[in-house]
């Protein structure tokens, strides 16, 4: 593997033109020494530039920062560029990955490969929005373009950010939608573009458009969401990948379903991580992940064989129970495995009814029964926390699930005999009714230990109107029996002996689904002729064993509660008066990949669930600290029985005083959600 | 259907009551109202109202009296006086004598202490006063609701030859337990509401109106003087004399005055009331319980419903004992009963609850079948008793903030919000046993008692037991409820510590109640170890253990009762429409009643608000009170109650602004409580002090 050779040359002030003039910021991060080298690429709009580093730090290292000199230590130039309309670039934005940024990544890709430092080889590596850009420029199949590294992102914009199983995720809106509203209106930073920031700010306040009403006016899949997903014409990537995600991470599923659908040179990591990259990572353990990607790009850009190709190519960490805590755990329970594929092909999908009485079991209903019903309560999942934490991270994990569970259709195993691991691809069949023509259901599965705490371990979502498709909703007819096939988020879990494994329904998810606007009635059927049920995959001791994965440590020291600031705010409060719940968020963070203050209010109406309001307000302090600018973005949801309503407000302010204020609106029609 | 049948069965003649001779209102018109002072031995002088007929005679008088501030300026029409009985028992003949407690209102002197020896002295001295007035008859009865019906009893224990009767209308036989530490434990409202509220009015002026010159003299000594009532309330954690004193349940035997006693099952005392009513041995008593919430049931508020007018029935009674008239009212049977049926859970009380009324001979009802259910395996609840050793038993962790859903006894200082609602999110974190469904209804009309079997990991550990009416579509409908803090298990004087490990039997006696339970519906005991709304959490954390085995079968004994036969005569009173929604909630609708989870502390926090406006002479009176109560998931022995009222008295001339600010909060070792007090006259500063007491904590 390449070694620590070259001292390190950072340049800062970058420009690219583009095809149409506009010119893109850029830091290099390269050997300072002759000769040409491989090139790995990374983009994004979260205002990074200024923070990247000339020297890398082990026992703080951050991947984002320190990862450019450690690698250009070892003989790759690494280029980080802004998208345009954000941080120091030029142009404007008016969309979550614009078409025109999606051709800029493939210009840059070949500006890269035709500098005279660069081999002509670029790989690109990147979690978050900086994966989900790789497939972007994946499919286009820049000819420089040899390799990428994919973390934490999603293969399918709709259904695996910002419309899961149909619904709006008022993460979107809660935390997303306004920090990038408070991003895009900052000026690019005067120090690095000099005398020509305050002409880009201009055109950028000028035309720039919060993302949020792109999300809010594409509830329905469509192109304007397939231009962004690599789903579903996998065929397109033609470069080897090496994927890597956490079980506490939002996108593990697409993660591991873009991994088992490409057919390319690839390899993939699955640790017990949240939205982090492995070093840093909650929950631990923590590995150095530098080093296996030095150990991939080395072979897929510099041509030498390292033999990662040799090993098994799925390493996986395989958790089991710990008690569920309102933060990612400092370190989670279990084990890593080597597999050969996902899912492993030894698996054994074993279907679990529901039966009456709340039971759970393999053997199917064989006689009548009534169905299961309850009333649709819009407050449900106020234990369930946000999915992967969301703009508070790393709190807001799931706690016990016995609270909600008391307004949900539960189904329970007796103590299991022996231990049971279920590694794969879960999925839910149910057959349901409704009184209403829209309804969501929600499944979720947790780990009920021999205390009774019920531990989330994987949940999935559908709004069944979408049941046939997440384009055309069609209502439901009231009273008649639907079977809906919901995906569940993919897991690796080993159940305990004596444990009990739990299904719940229900018509709500609150803190990762827009409420449905109708008070129902719903049925969940569970006979001989409507056997609902859950497939899980069931998996058998691994036979022979693989030899164990040799990971190495991170450098950085395991995670201690320090790291977990205190000062977030995650807070939900049952109005008895005026029967709403509300969930209040708050984060403030003076460094790190999104600086702000963060503060949201989402309530839901339990007597008229039509009626949901979510409130954010972010607030950006343009750094360097002292600059006095300050960006900040008021933005509102608001649902009705017809419609959503969605408000944005920008005010910027130099010195204290106004110096921008612009604001934005937009409602459009529910469709059957 | 059956109680349709029930209630159509035609009734045997002679027990019909009569109803001869109930006082015409022959002075309606003719009413005065007039304000003596009158002194005390020591020289205190007592506000006075009196309302009675402007017509020369000698009258019966109705003696009220309470520190909330009820000697008001009259209304300029005497028939819009409150409460409603005022005017009415004027019009028909009697003198009603209204007096606020010295140190509060516009009387004299001052108040360290709720139910002062002081005071309860002035109440002997008031009736012997009134009986010598050339205006009295010389017979004086009493009525009055919550303190002025507590105080009854304190007047009539001291047996002032002049006191003929009393009609206690929801007031508690028990200061201890039925007030401020029900089953041993703290109860939040102490501090939410009623210590902040009270430390408000104790230092507020007297109306110069009706003190007179004196009312800034008055003030000043009572500045000087007063002391916040919560300071006694905290530095009394057990039953002793200080609560002794105040409460007749010391020794029923001293009250030897006929008693009437009228009670709601929304409100806060149908318990006390029914056991006094039992234990009193006096040879002339009656009892009286409706659907209602904490007011006269003729009160356009008064939900639930059905409301009646209360007047005509104490009336009736006033007529017998004070104007001697032989109107029957003895004939009639002594007990009246609203029986409860279900109704869906709502957080604010229902505008009418279902039910039907019923009397009966005596209370407790002696064809009642005491019922024992006990405790078995997988959560059942059966009549028979288990015959397995198992010695395992259900193990329950200590979760200090279990009891979001139980809603606040009677309502608190939110009524008539603060109803409980579906008990679903606490029976996760509780101990249930449930019957099959019922194949008959069931009536349980009486006193339920839980014995539990019960282990503690901990020194210390609080039993809530709580009674639930499962309906067939799941709904879990908290019907009944009783705690006890299981290191008061024997006696609430000397708390005994729990000897960690080592079964304990824990009696835990449920609140009053009269209900049929329908066929479908499932009877349910859930037992938990807090109830955070009306309990303040036991300090150490705790896994217990309830026993129900051969040796240890816990249990409940349900008061069953088997149909009435023969039937008794319907009580015939005025029915009066239910409450209008827009008043009764709507006028009533809190300021604030939420409960929130705090994920990143894990604490939960319950926050109450409530603000009253009224007119007061030619000015107004505004209450505004916040209260928010955090208990730690982590560290039950740190929880915090923050509470603040203002009170704010307008007058043409003047604004008068009373901030209180009050800190309850505890720790592992002691209680703390701080009250700061300012006070502004017209925006100015004038007047601030502050009180802090620590008192150790001592298994609680």
């Amino acid at each position: 593997m390449s070694p620590p050779e070259y001292r390190v040359r950072l340049d800062r002030r970058v420009r690219v033109p583009m095809r149409d003039g506009v010119e893109l910021a850029a830091v290099v991060v390269r050997p300072r020494a002759e000769g040409r080298f491989p090139a790995i690429m990374s983009y994004n709009p979260y205002r990074w530039l200024r923070q990247v580093k000339d020297t890398s730090s082990d026992t703080t290292y951050n991947h984002r920062w320190d990862g450019p000199p450690y690698f250009a230590q070892r003989g790759y130039a690494v280029i980080y560029f802004d998208v345009r309309g954000t941080g120091n670039s030029g142009g404007t934005t008016q969309d979550v990955y614009s078409d025109e940024e999606r051709l800029d990544a493939f210009d840059m890709v070949e500006w890269i490969a035709a500098q005279p430092w660069c081999s002509g080889n670029v790989g690109m590596w990147g979690m978050s929005y900086g994966g989900v850009v790789q497939w972007q420029v994946g499919v286009k199949n820049p000819p420089a373009l040899k390799t990428l590294v994919i973390g934490s992102s999603n293969d399918d914009v709709y259904l695996d950010w910002t419309n899961p199983g149909g619904s709006i995720r008022p993460y979107m809106f809660d935390s997303f939608a306004p920090m990038m509203t408070a991003f895009n209106m900052a000026p690019p930073d005067a120090d690095i573009v000099g005398p020509r920031w305050a002409e880009l700010w201009e055109e950028r306040l000028e035309k720039n458009v919060p993302w949020g009403i792109g999300f809010i006016s594409n509830l329905l899949q469509g192109s304007y969401w397939r231009d962004r997903s690599l789903q579903p014409d996998y065929s397109r990537i033609r470069v080897p990948v090496m994927f890597w995600c956490g079980w506490a991470d939002p996108y593990p599923t697409p993660i591991l379903r873009a991994f088992s659908k490409l057919d390319v040179p690839k390899k993939i990591l699955l640790g017990p991580w949240g939205h982090y990259w492995p070093e840093e990572a909650l929950p631990g353990p923590r590995i150095d992940f530098r080093h296996e990607m030095l150990k991939w790009f080395d072979q897929w850009l510099k041509g030498e064989d390292t033999g990662v190709m040799k090993k098994p190519a799925v390493t996986l960490f395989v958790r089991r129970y710990q008690r569920p805590v309102a933060h990612m755990y400092l370190e989670d329970a279990g084990f890593w495995r080597h597999e050969d594929e996902w899912p492993p092909a030894r698996n054994l999908d074993t279907p679990f009814y529901f039966r009456p009485g709340g039971e759970l079991s393999r053997r199917a209903a064989t006689g009548e029964s009534a169905p299961d019903a309850y009333s649709y309560n819009p407050a449900v999942g106020i234990n369930a926390g946000i999915y992967w934490g969301g703009g508070i991270m790393p709190w807001a994990m799931p706690v016990d699930q016995r609270l909600d569970e008391a307004w949900l259709l539960t189904y329970t195993t007796p103590p299991l005999e022996e231990d049971l691991e279920v590694t794969g691809n879960p999925k839910a069949v149910l057959h349901v009714s409704s009184s209403a023509d829209t309804a969501y259901f929600h499944v979720k599965v947790t780990d009920v230990a021999p205390d009774g705490t019920s531990k989330w371990l994987t949940d999935g979502g559908l709004l069944a109107t979408h049941r046939n498709s997440h384009s055309r909703p069609e209502p439901m007819e009231p009273g008649k029996i639907y079977e809906l096939e919901i995906d569940l988020k993919y897991l690796a879990y080993l159940f305990e002996k004596g444990h009990r494994i739990r299904v719940s329904v229900a018509g709500a998810d609150f803190q990762n689904a827009w409420p449905t606007a109708k008070p129902a009635v719903n049925c969940v059927h569970l006979d001989r002729r409507y056997p609902s049920h859950v497939v899980l995959p069931v998996t058998p001791a691994q036979r022979p064993r693989l030899s164990a994965p040799d990971l190495k440590p991170s450098p950085r020291p395991p995670a201690k509660m320090e790291d977990i600031s205190q000062s977030t705010r995650h807070e939900i409060k049952h109005d008895l008066v005026n029967e709403t719940v509300t969930a209040t968020l708050e984060r403030i963070s003076e460094t790190g990949p999104a600086p702000g203050l963060a503060h949201s209010t989402y309530t839901v109406s339990q007597s008229n669930p039509a009626e949901t309001v979510l409130k954010a307000r972010y607030v950006y302090e343009v750094p360097p600290a002292g600059s006095r600018m300050t960006v900040e973005a008021n933005e509102s949801l608001a649902s009705d029985p017809e419609s959503f309503h969605f408000l944005s407000q920008v005010e910027v302010t130099v010195d204290g005083k106004p110096h921008f204020q612009k604001s934005w609106r937009v409602s459009v029609p529910r469709k059957l959600n | 259907m059956w109680i349709l049948l029930f209630l159509g069965m035609i009734l045997p003649a002679p027990l019909l009551a009569e109803s001869r001779g109930l006082s015409e209102p022959i002075y309606e018109g003719k009413v005065k109202i007039v304000y003596p002072r009158v002194t005390m031995r020591d020289g205190v002088e007592l506000a006075t109202k009196i309302t009675m007929p402007d017509a020369e005679g000698r009258f019966p008088a109705v003696m009220m009296y309470h520190p909330y501030r009820g000697v008001t300026e009259p209304k300029p029409d005497y028939r819009d006086e409150r409460p409603m009985l005022v005017p009415y028992l004027a019009e028909r003949g009697y003198a009603i004598v209204q007096y606020d407690v010295r140190g509060t209102g516009n009387s004299g002197g001052w108040s360290k202490d709720i139910y002062s020896d002081d005071e309860r002295r002035d109440g002997y001295e008031m009736v012997e006063w009134i009986a010598r007035q050339p205006w009295s008859n010389g017979n004086v009865g009493m009525t009055g609701i919550s303190y002025g019906g507590v105080v009854q009893w304190q007047v009539a224990v001291q047996n002032p030859p002049s006191l003929k009767t009393i009609i206690v209308r929801s007031a508690n036989d028990s200061v201890y337990t039925e007030w401020t530490y029900p089953g041993g434990s703290l109860r939040p409202y102490m501090f939410d509401t009623y210590s902040p509220l009270m430390t408000a009015y104790n230092f507020a002026p007297p109306d110069p109106e009706i003190a007179g010159e004196k009312w800034s003299d008055i003030w000043n000594t009572r500045l000087e003087n007063n002391q916040p009532w919560g300071i006694g309330y905290i530095s009394h954690q057990q039953e002793g004399p200080y609560w002794q004193d105040r409460s007749l349940s010391a020794d029923y035997t001293r009250v030897k005055c006929p008693v009437f006693v009228i009670a709601g099952w929304a409100d806060v005392y149908p318990t006390a009331l029914l056991r006094a009513f039992s234990k009193l041995e006096v040879k002339h008593k009656k009892a009286l319980v409706g659907p209602w919430r904490h007011i006269w049931a003729e009160n356009e508020k008064a939900v639930p419903g059905p409301r009646i007018d209360g007047r005509p029935i104490m009336l009736k009674w006033f007529d017998y004992w004070l104007k001697g008239i032989d109107n029957g009212v003895l004939d009639e049977p002594p007990v009246t009963v609203f029986v409860r049926e279900y109704d869906p859970p709502s957080p604010v009380m229902p505008i009418e609850e279902p039910g039907f009324w019923r009397s009966e001979l005596e209370w407790p009802i002696a064809r009642e079948q005491s019922t024992k259910m006990y405790f078995h395996p997988d959560g059942k609840l059966g009549r028979t008793a288990p015959e397995d050793p198992d010695k395992e038993g259900d193990r329950l962790k200590y979760k200090p903030t279990v009891g979001i859903t139980s809603g606040i006894h009677w309502g608190g200082g939110i009524l008539p919000w603060g109803n409980p609602i579906d008990q679903g999110a606490d029976e996760a974190y509780s101990l249930t046993y449930t019957t099959d469904p019922l194949e008959k209804p069931l009536e349980v009309s009486g006193t339920p008692r839980a014995m539990l079997y019960a282990s503690s990991t901990a020194e210390v550990a609080y039993f809530r037991v709580k009674l639930i009416d499962v309906a067939p579509d799941g709904t879990s409908k908290l019907v009944r409820y009783g705690g006890l803090n299981a290191a008061h298990r024997k006696s609430h004087f000397d708390p005994e510590p729990l000897r960690p490990g080592e079964v304990h039997e824990v009696p835990v006696e449920v609140k009053v109640m009269t209900y049929v339970f329908a066929p479908g519906h499932r009877v349910r005991v859930a037992i938990a170890n807090a109830d955070i709304q009306n309990a303040w959490p036991t300090a150490l954390p705790a896994e217990n253990t309830i026993y129900r085995n051969s040796r240890y079968p816990s249990h409940i004994v349900l008061p069953v009762i088997p149909e009435q036969n023969p039937k008794l005569p319907e009580p015939d009173f005025v029915t009066l429409p239910n409450a209008d929604p827009k008043v009764a909630l709507g006028q009533e609708r809190p300021l604030q009643y939420s409960i929130t989870q705090d994920l990143v502390a894990e604490t939960t926090t319950v926050r109450l608000g409530k603000e009253r406006k009224g007119k007061r002479g030619d000015g107004e009176q505004y209450m505004k009170l916040l209260s928010s109560f955090t208990v730690s998931e982590k560290n039950p022995a740190n929880a915090a109650l923050k509470a603040e009222a203002t009170l704010s008295i307008i007058r043409p001339e003047s604004e008068v602004k009373i901030e209180a600010h009050e800190l309850t909060s505890s720790n592992k070792a002691a209680f703390r409580h701080l009250v700061e007090i300012e006070i502004s006259v017209n925006g100015r500063r004038h007047f601030n002090r502050s009180w802090s007491v620590t008192i150790p904590r001592r298994l609680n």
